[in-house]
C-alpha cells in the first residue's frame, strides 16, 4: 500500500508557490496562452464541422436522419410504429408552381409546426394557414413576384394538379426567410384547401396516377422524415425498419439517407482545413511546451540547492518530481480557466475570419457553444503542462545530494589538459566557455537560428504578395460587371452566369462611358471533333505524360476523349478591344478579319505543364460539333428516374480555320471554369451573339472618363445591392480591398506565427544565459576573488552572448535565405499573385535584438549574483 | 551495540597522474550513544568520510554499515528512504528549507515519511535548544546560531540511528560555537542519541566522548 | 412477413434483454467475490509479514527491512526504531549496573590501601615496643587514613546518589555571585597559605539555574585543584561570560596545564593526570563536579589557558530547562 506521505510534499509545494510570485505569474500567463490557443483551435474546428454539417443539412432540406419517399399513409404509419423510429414528421407534396421561374417553388401540405422546424423553417411573421385561401411562403418567391414581405399580401399561384391547371390567389398567412442554399422554396397550404383540392382521392388514386404520369409520381403522397436514436448506421437502420414494416426498400417504399450524417465529420470538411488544423495543433503544442518548459527549467535550476537539501534529508526522486508537478497543476488551475475564457472570445472574433477563407456558400455563420470545446482546450493544455514539467521534474529528482550541497556547473566531459598559455585574455575565455558545453551551445545556436530563419521565411512570404499581378488577372477595364459567379473568387453553383439585361440597359445610359466590351459564352457545349493529326498529337502528349492525370476522373476523361475523338472546350467570344489582350503564340491575329467570321483561335491543351502542347497549327481546320439550332432534347435519367442530363437529338458540325494559336485568355476574361485536358477556343462574336445563336453575355467591361467613374460605380453598386444581388461588379478599388482582405489574414497569421517563434527563441536565449550564469556562480566568485574586476567579468559574459549571436546570425542568414528561396519560389507557380522577393527584414530585426539581449541579460543577471560579497558566494557554494 | 561501521572505505578521484585519494582505507566503528569527533585538517578527507557515512556519495571501494544495513547495497530510492528514517544531518550552512518555518523544518523528515511527529518530544527538543518561542519564525528571520539549533532539533526529532554533523559550528563565532557544542552534547546524552561530528577545531572536539583523528584519508591511532 | 413475426421479434428482444442483465449481475457478483478474496489475501500476507518480522527481532536477528514508499515499509521502520530504543534502554540498564559494579570495585580498590595501612598501624600499636611519640605518630596516621577513607566513601556515595537521583537535588534560579562567594571563601585559607591570589573579574550578578550548595562544591573542587597545582604566588582568575543559553564561568590558573589528550579523561573517576601524579589528590573532585553539573543541565570543559596553565569552564543554564519551573 502506498505510503501516505503526500502531506509533506503538498505543504512544500504550497510554500514554494507562495514564495515564487514572479515565476508564477509567468507560468500562469504561459499556460493561459497555450490554453487559449487550444480552445480557439477547438472551437473553430468544432464550429467548422457544425457549419459544414448544418450546411449540408440545409442543402438536403431537413434535420431528419432518413426520409421515406412517396409513401402512403399506411406505409408511413407502419414504419412509424417501429421502436427504432423515435419520431417522424411528414408533408404531402402537391405541385411545383409554374409562375415562379427563378426557383423551384414547391407547394406542400405540412404535418404541422414540427415539420417546418425540422426543415429549418421559422416563421418570421404570421402563422400556419388555417383558412382555405391561406398560404405560407418564403421571401425568395415574394421577391420574384415583387411582393412585400407582409402578412395579408395577395399571392397568386399557378400550378397543375392531376392534369388540370389551377390558378388561385392566396392570402399570405405567414412568411419566412428563404434559404438560398436549399434547392427549392417550400410553400404550405391549409388542410381545408388540401381537402378541397384532393376531392376525395385516396393514396391509391395518387399511386395509380403516378404510375401513368411519372413526372407526378410524388403528388399527393407523403414525404416522411424519420428520426432514429443515433445517427450511426442510418442506412442499415432505415432499410431494416422498412423491411420490418413489411415493404421492399428498393421497390415499394424507397428511402433516402440524409447525407449530412453520412459523410464522416472529417470528410464533410475541407481537407485543406483539416490539415491546417492538425498543423496548428502541433505548433501550439510545441510552442506551449517550449515556453512552459523554459519557465520551469529556469525555476528548477535556480532552486537546485533546495532540491539537493531535500534529497539529503530524505525526499525521493519521485517525491521531488511530484513536487514540481503539483506546482504546475496548481498553476494550471489558474491558467486554464483564464485561457478557456480568452480562447472562447478570441474564436468568436476569429471564426468569421476563418470561414471567409473557406467556401461556405453565403450562409449565416454563428459559433455555437459546445462543451467539447472546453474539454478539448482544458485537456490539451493540461497535457502540455504535464509534458513540460516532466523534464524539469526529472532534473530536480535526479539531483545528487552532494552536488547540490556544493553546486557548480557540470562539465559534460572532462577535457584533457589544455596546452595553451594565452587563455587569460577575456575574449579567449569567452570563446572557450562556449566550447565547454558543446551540447548546450549547439542547442542555443540552433534555436536562435531557427527562429530567425522562420521569421525570415514568414516575412519574405508576406512581402511577396504582388497586387499588380492580382489586379491584372482579375480585372479588365475600369469596371467590369457580371454575375457573382464571375466576380467572386468562389463559385456559387446555384446562380446563373447570364448578365442581367436590365442592369446593362441602366448602365449603358450612364454618362462618361468610353468603351464597352462584352464577353460571351455559349449555352451548349461545342466540342471539337479531332482530326487525325490532332488525335495523334494528343495521344503523343498523353504518352509523354504531360497531360493532367492526377486522378481516375481525369484519366478516364482523357481516354474517352481519345476514343471518341471529342475534345472538350471552353468557348468564348469577345468584343474587339478585349481580343487585344490575347497573347498570340503562333500565327498572326487580325482582329477585324477575325470578327468577320469563319475563323477560330485555339489554345494549347489546358493543364499544369502543357503550355506548348499544341494540337492545331495556324491554317488548320477545326471541326466543332454543336446542337442544331432547332433540335429537341432528350432527357437522360438515372435508374431511379431522376434527370441527370439532356442530350440534343440533332447535332451539326461546323468548320473553322485556325487563324492563330493563342495562350489562354487572362482569367479576367473567362468564367473561371476550365475543362480538364481540353482547349480554349475563341470564336468571332457573331457565332455566339445574335438572335439565332445560343450564346449569352456573361460580363461587360467598361472604361470611363475619370470624373464619371465614381458616379458610375455608385450606380452599379446600388443596383447590385438593392435590385439584383446576384449581380456583381469589380473595380480596381474593390479588388484591392479584396486582395488586402485576403492577404491580411495570411499576413496576420504569418506574423503571429513568426512572433510566437521569435518569442520562443528569445526566451530560450535568455534562459540559457541566465542558467549559465547561475550555475557558474562559484566559478565567477573565484574569478572575482583572484582579481578579475566586475567590469572584466561582465565583458566576458557579454562576449559569450555575442558569440552565440554571431554564430546564429551566420547560420540563419545562410540557411534562412536558402530555405525561404526554395520554399517560396515554388509558391510562385501555385499562387497567381505571388512573386518571390528577397526580404532581409527578419535579420535586421532579430539579430540586433538578440545582440542587445546578449549584452543586457548577463549584466542584469550578474548584477544580482554579485550583490553578495565574494566570500559569501564562495562559502555558499561549499558544503 | 555497534551502530555504525565502515570496512576498508576508499574514495579515489581522477586517475593516473591526477589521482586523488580522498579516503584510503578507513575502518571506523561507532557504538550507540557515543558522541564521536572526527578531527582533521582541511583536505584530510573528513568531509568525504562524512558524505560516505551518510550515503550522500558512493565510495570507490569498501562498505558502510548503519544499524546493521550495508547502505551501498541499496538502490538510490531505497538509500534515500533509509537516510530519511535513520540518519540525521547537520551541515555547516544552508541547513534549512527557506520556505518552511522552524517547526516545519524540524518535522520535515518525519513528515516526508508520512508519520505524525511526536509533538511532546519535539517540543521537549525545541525547548532544550531554546528555540521553542521562535518555532514559527522563517529561517531568514533567525540568527546563524538559531538556525544551527533548528538544524540540531531537526536531526534529533526523528530519533535516527545516528546524527552526522559536518562542522556544525564552522559558520559561527566562538561563543555560539561553544553553546552549540554544549547543546549537542547535553541533548545527545539526554535523548541517548549517537552523534558523529567532523571538525578541524580540536578544542571543541573535547566535549566529545571520543576523538578520532584523520589525516590524508587515513585514521591515525 | 406480418404482425406475428413482428410480435415474436419483440418478445425475443425482451427476453434477450433480461438475459443480458442476468449475465451482468452474475459477472458483478463474481467480481465482488474476487475482490473480496484478494483483499483478504493481501491482509493475510501483511499480517504474516509483520509476525515474521517480530519473530526475527525477538531472536535478535537484524532482519530484512524493506525500504520503499509503502505503509508496510514505514511500519517496519517504526518497529525497528522502537526495538532499537528498547535495546538502548536495556543497554543503558546494563551500563548502569556495570557502572555500579565498577563503583563498588573502585571503592574496594581505593579502600584497600588505607585499610591495609590502618590494620598495619593498629597491629603495630598493639605491639609493646613503641615510644610515646611513636604511638602518637601511628594514631595520627590511623586517624588520617580513616579520615581519608571516610572522605572517599562519602564522596563516592554522594556521587552515586547524585547519579541515581536518590538524593533530592533541587535546582532553581539563584544568584551566582552568592554561590561563587561561598566557594571562594571556602578555599581562601588554602590559597592564602600558598600565596595564591584569587582574582574575580568584575561582573553583574546573574540568576542562573543551579543548586547553590552542590554548585558551590563544584566551584570549590575546581578552585582547590587550581590552588593545589598552581605555583606559589600565581594568580587564579575567575571570569563570568554570559551567552545566549548558558553562562560560562572560567577558572584559569597558571599551573602546569592539562595536556591535550587528557582533557576529556580528567573528568573520569579516580583519574590522576601524569603531571600531578605526585601530588596528593583523590581523583574524584572533577568527576563529582561533572556529575553535579549534569544534574543541573550544565557542563564543564577544560582548555589550555593561552597565558599558560589551564582553564576550567563551567556552563550553567540562564533559565530553567523545560519541565522544571
Amino acid at each position: 500500500m502506498k505510503n501516505n506521505n503526500q502531506k509533506a510534499i503538498r505543504r512544500l509545494s504550497e510554500r514554494s508557490l507562495k514564495s515564487n510570485r514572479m515565476r508564477n505569474t509567468f507560468a500562469v500567463m504561459a499556460i493561459a496562452l497555450t490554453c487559449m490557443l487550444f480552445t480557439a483551435l477547438a472551437s473553430m474546428g468544432i464550429g467548422m464541422t457544425q457549419v459544414a454539417q448544418e450546411q449540408t443539412m440545409r442543402e438536403v432540406g431537413g434535420k431528419f436522419h432518413a426520409g421515406l419517399k412517396n409513401a402512403t399513409r399506411e406505409q408511413m404509419e407502419k414504419v412509424g410504429k417501429d421502436p427504432r423510429v423515435v419520431s417522424y414528421t411528414w408533408n404531402q407534396f402537391i405541385a411545383v408552381l409554374d409562375n415562379i421561374l427563378k426557383r423551384s417553388a414547391e407547394l406542400r401540405y405540412p404535418q404541422g409546426e414540427e415539420e417546418l422546424t425540422n426543415c429549418f423553417i421559422e416563421l418570421e411573421e404570421g402563422k400556419l394557414p388555417q383558412k382555405e385561401n391561406e398560404i405560407v411562403v418564403d421571401t425568395i418567391v415574394l421577391d420574384e413576384l415583387k411582393l412585400p414581405h407582409e402578412v395579408g399580401v395577395q399571392f397568386p399561384a399557378v400550378f397543375r394538379f392531376q392534369g388540370e391547371t389551377v390558378e388561385k390567389t392566396f392570402t399570405v398567412s405567414g412568411w419566412y426567410q428563404g434559404d438560398r442554399v436549399s434547392h427549392a422554396s417550400q410553400l404550405y397550404i391549409s388542410s381545408a384547401f388540401w381537402e378541397k383540392l384532393r376531392d376525395g382521392r385516396t393514396d391509391e388514386d395518387f399511386l395509380a396516377w403516378g404510375e401513368n404520369h411519372p413526372e407526378d409520381k410524388s403528388v399527393g403522397l407523403y414525404s416522411v422524415g424519420l428520426y432514429f436514436e443515433t445517427d450511426r448506421n442510418i442506412e442499415e437502420t432505415v432499410r431494416s425498419v422498412i423491411k420490418d414494416a413489411g415493404y421492399d426498400p428498393d421497390r415499394e417504399l424507397t428511402y433516402g439517407v440524409n447525407w449530412a450524417y453520412m459523410s464522416s465529420r472529417m470528410e464533410a470538411m475541407d481537407p485543406m482545413a483539416v490539415v491546417l488544423l492538425g498543423a496548428a495543433l502541433l505548433v501550439i503544442l510545441v510552442t506551449g511546451y517550449l515556453i512552459i518548459y523554459n519557465i520551469f527549467q529556469i525555476s528548477v535550476i535556480g532552486d537546485i540547492r533546495f532540491y539537493g537539501l531535500l534529497k539529503t534529508i530524505g525526499a525521493t526522486k519521485k517525491q521531488l518530481r511530484r513536487l514540481i508537478r503539483r506546482q504546475a497543476l496548481v498553476l494550471s488551475v489558474f491558467g486554464i480557466p483564464l485561457g478557456l475564457f480568452a480562447g472562447y472570445f478570441a474564436s468568436c472574433g476569429l471564426f468569421p475570419f476563418m470561414m471567409s477563407m473557406v467556401e461556405h456558400n453565403g450562409m449565416e455563420i454563428r459559433l455555437h457553444f459546445d462543451l467539447w470545446i472546453l474539454v478539448f482546450g482544458a485537456a490539451f493544455s493540461l497535457l502540455t503542462v504535464l509534458i513540460s514539467c516532466h523534464r524539469p521534474g526529472k532534473i530536480a529528482g535526479s539531483v545528487s545530494p552532494i552536488e547540490a550541497v556544493r553546486y557548480s556547473e557540470k562539465n559534460m566531459k572532462r577535457k584533457k589538459t589544455k596546452k595553451s598559455e594565452t587563455g587569460a585574455r577575456v575574449h579567449r575565455m569567452a570563446l572557450s566557455n562556449l566550447g565547454r558545453n558543446k551540447k548546450k551551445t549547439i542547442f542555443v545556436v540552433l534555436s536562435l537560428s531557427l527562429s530567425v530563419s522562420i521569421l525570415c521565411i514568414v516575412l519574405t512570404a508576406v512581402g511577396s504578395f504582388r497586387i499588380d499581378n492580382y489586379l491584372k488577372s482579375r480585372l479588365v477595364g475600369d469596371v467590369t460587371v457580371g454575375s457573382i459567379n464571375y466576380t467572386a473568387t468562389a463559385q456559387n453553383g446555384l446562380v446563373d452566369f447570364v448578365v442581367d439585361e436590365e442592369m446593362l440597359a441602366l448602365l449603358d445610359e450612364q454618362p462618361g462611358i468610353l468603351t464597352r466590351n462584352e464577353m460571351w459564352s455559349p449555352v451548349y457545349a461545342k466540342d471539337i471533333v479531332m482530326s487525325d493529326m490532332a488525335v495523334a498529337r494528343y495521344q503523343d502528349y498523353y504518352d509523354q505524360g504531360r497531360l493532367d492525370m492526377r486522378d481516375d476522373y481525369e484519366i478516364s476523361h482523357l481516354e474517352q476523349s481519345i476514343s471518341t475523338r471529342e475534345l472538350s472546350t471552353d468557348v468564348y467570344a469577345y468584343d474587339d478591344e478585349l481580343l487585344e489582350n490575347l497573347t498570340v503564340l503562333k500565327g498572326k491575329l487580325d482582329i477585324e478579319k477575325f470578327q468577320k467570321g469563319g475563323y477560330i483561335l485555339v489554345s494549347p491543351v489546358i493543364g499544369d505543364d502543357t503550355q506548348d502542347c499544341i494540337l492545331y497549327e495556324p491554317g488548320d481546320t477545326v471541326t466543332l460539333r454543336m446542337p442544331a439550332p432547332d433540335t429537341g432534347w432528350i432527357e437522360e435519367r438515372t435508374e431511379s428516374g431522376e434527370i441527370s442530363g439532356v442530350t440534343p437529338e440533332k447535332v451539326i458540325e461546323k468548320e473553322y480555320e485556325v487563324m492563330a494559336v493563342t495562350a489562354e485568355a487572362p482569367s479576367s476574361m473567362d468564367e473561371h471554369r476550365y475543362s480538364v485536358n481540353g482547349v480554349q477556343i475563341i470564336l468571332p462574336k457573331s457565332e455566339l451573339a445574335g438572335a439565332r445563336q445560343d450564346g449569352y453575355c456573361f460580363a461587360v467591361s467598361y472604361t470611363l472618363e475619370e470624373e464619371a467613374l465614381p458616379a458610375f460605380i455608385e450606380t452599379v453598386k446600388d443596383y447590385t445591392e438593392n435590385i439584383n444581388p446576384y449581380m456583381g461588379y469589380m473595380t480596381k478599388e474593390s479588388l484591392i480591398e479584396e486582395f488586402r482582405d485576403m492577404t491580411n489574414v495570411i499576413q496576420g497569421i504569418g506574423l503571429a506565427l513568426g512572433l510566437v517563434i521569435a518569442v520562443i527563441g528569445v526566451l530560450n536565449f535568455i534562459n540559457s544565459i541566465l542558467t549559465g550564469i547561475i550555475s557558474r556562480k562559484r566559478e565567477l566568485a573565484i574569478l572575482s576573488s583572484i582579481g578579475m574586476t566586475q567590469q572584466q567579468i561582465k565583458r566576458m559574459l557579454m562576449e559569450e552572448g555575442l558569440y552565440y549571436v554571431l554564430l546564429s546570425g551566420i547560420i540563419s542568414i545562410l540557411f534562412g535565405s536558402a530555405i525561404s528561396y526554395a520554399v517560396l519560389h515554388a509558391l510562385n507557380q501555385v499562387i497567381l499573385f505571388f512573386e518571390y522577393r528577397y526580404n532581409a527584414l527578419a535579420f535586421l530585426i532579430m539579430l540586433p535584438f538578440f545582440a542587445v539581449i546578449a549584452v543586457i541579460a548577463p549584466i542584469i543577471a550578474y548584477q544580482r549574483a554579485a550583490k553578495e560579497s565574494v566570500v559569501e558566494r564562495l562559502r555558499e557554494t561549499e558544503g | 551495540m555497534e551502530i555504525l561501521k565502515t570496512e576498508g572505505l576508499k574514495k579515489y578521484y581522477g586517475s593516473g597522474s591526477s589521482l586523488v585519494k580522498a579516503l584510503d582505507g578507513v575502518d571506523l566503528s561507532v557504538e550507540e550513544g557515543e558522541f564521536v569527533a572526527v578531527v582533521g585538517t582541511s583536505g584530510s578527507g573528513k568531509s568525504t568520510l562524512l558524505h560516505m557515512l551518510g550515503g550522500l556519495d558512493y565510495p570507490t571501494q569498501g562498505k558502510v554499515i548503519v544499524d546493521g544495513k550495508d547502505i551501498f547495497n541499496l538502490k538510490e530510492t531505497e538509500l534515500t528512504i533509509f537516510r530519511r528514517r535513520n540518519i540525521g544531518f547537520i551541515f555547516q550552512s544552508y541547513n534549512l528549507v527557506p520556505v518552511l518555518n522552524a517547526y516545519e523544518n524540524i518535522v520535515l523528515p518525519i513528515e516526508l515519511d508520512g508519520e505524525k511527529p511526536d509533538k511532546s518530544f519535539v517540543r521537549e527538543v525545541m525547548e532544550s535548544l531554546g528555540i521553542y518561542e521562535r518555532r514559527f519564525a522563517m529561517p531568514n528571520q533567525l540568527s546563524g546560531g538559531q538556525q544551527q539549533r533548528v538544524a540540531i532539533a531537526r536531526a534529533l526529532a526523528a530519533k535516527p540511528a545516528i546524527v552526522l554533523a559536518d562542522e556544525p559550528t564552522g559558520n559561527l563565532d566562538s561563543r555560539n560555537s561553544q553553546e552549540v557544542m554544549g547543546l549537542l552534547k547535553v541533548t545527545g546524552e539526554q535523548f541517548g542519541q549517537t552523534i558523529l561530528m567532523i571538525t578541524h577545531n580540536e578544542m571543541l572536539a573535547q566535549l566529545c566522548s571520543r576523538i578520532v583523528r584523520i589525516e590524508d584519508g587515513k585514521i591515525w591511532r | 412477413m406480418d404482425e406475428w413475426a413482428l410480435d415474436v421479434g419483440e418478445r425475443m428482444t425482451e427476453q434477450s434483454f433480461s438475459v443480458f442483465w442476468q449475465i451482468m449481475l452474475f459477472a458483478a457478483a463474481v467480481f465482488c467475490i474476487l475482490a473480496g478474496l484478494t483483499a483478504f489475501l493481501y491482509y493475510f500476507m501483511l499480517l504474516r509479514r509483520m509476525e515474521r518480522m517480530l519473530r526475527h527481532y525477538q531472536n535478535g536477528e537484524p532482519g530484512q527491512e524493506l525500504l520503499a514508499e509503502t505503509r508496510e515499509s514505514k511500519l517496519e521502520a517504526q518497529l525497528r526504531r522502537i526495538l532499537r530504543q528498547s535495546r538502548q534502554a536495556q543497554e543503558q540498564a546494563k551500563n548502569d549496573r556495570e557502572h555500579l559494579a565498577g563503583l563498588l570495585s573502585d571503592l574496594s580498590h581505593q579502600l584497600k590501601t588505607p585499610l591495609a595501612n590502618v590494620l598495619m598501624d593498629a597491629e603495630l600499636l598493639q605491639g609493646k615496643a613503641l615510644t610515646k611519640s611513636e604511638q602518637e605518630q601511628f594514631s595520627v596516621h590511623i586517624a588520617q587514613q580513616a579520615a581519608k577513607m571516610q572522605w572517599l566513601i562519602s564522596a563516592l556515595v554522594k556521587s552515586s546518589r547524585l547519579e541515581n537521583g536518590i538524593v533530592s537535588f533541587e535546582a532553581g534560579m539563584h544568584s551566582i555571585r552568592k554561590t561563587l562567594a561561598k566557594s571562594v571563601s571556602a578555599v581562601y585559607a588554602q590559597a592564602q597559605a600558598r600565596n595564591i591570589y584569587i582574582e574575580t573579574e568584575l561582573f553583574d550578578d546573574r540568576k542562573l539555574y543551579h543548586n547553590v550548595k552542590w554548585t558551590a562544591e563544584v566551584f570549590t573542587n575546581v578552585l582547590e585543584n587550581a590552588v593545589k597545582y598552581s605555583p606559589v604566588g600565581s594568580v587564579v582568575r575567575i571570569r563570568i561570560c554570559p551567552m545566549e543559553l548558558y553562562t560560562k564561568i572560567d577558572f584559569c590558573d597558571e599551573g602546569p596545564g592539562v595536556p591535550k589528550d587528557e582533557c576529556t579523561k580528567i573528568f573520569q573517576r579516580f583519574f590522576r593526570g601524569k603531571a600531578v601524579e605526585q601530588e596528593p589528590g583523590s581523583g574524584l573532585g572533577l568527576y563529582l563536579a561533572q556529575v553535579i553539573l549534569t544534574r543541573e543541565k550544565g557542563y564543564i570543559t577544560c582548555t589550555q589557558n593561552p597565558e599558560g596553565g589551564s582553564c576550567f569552564s563551567v556552563f550553567l543554564l540562564n533559565g530553567a530547562p523545560p519541565g522544571e519551573s
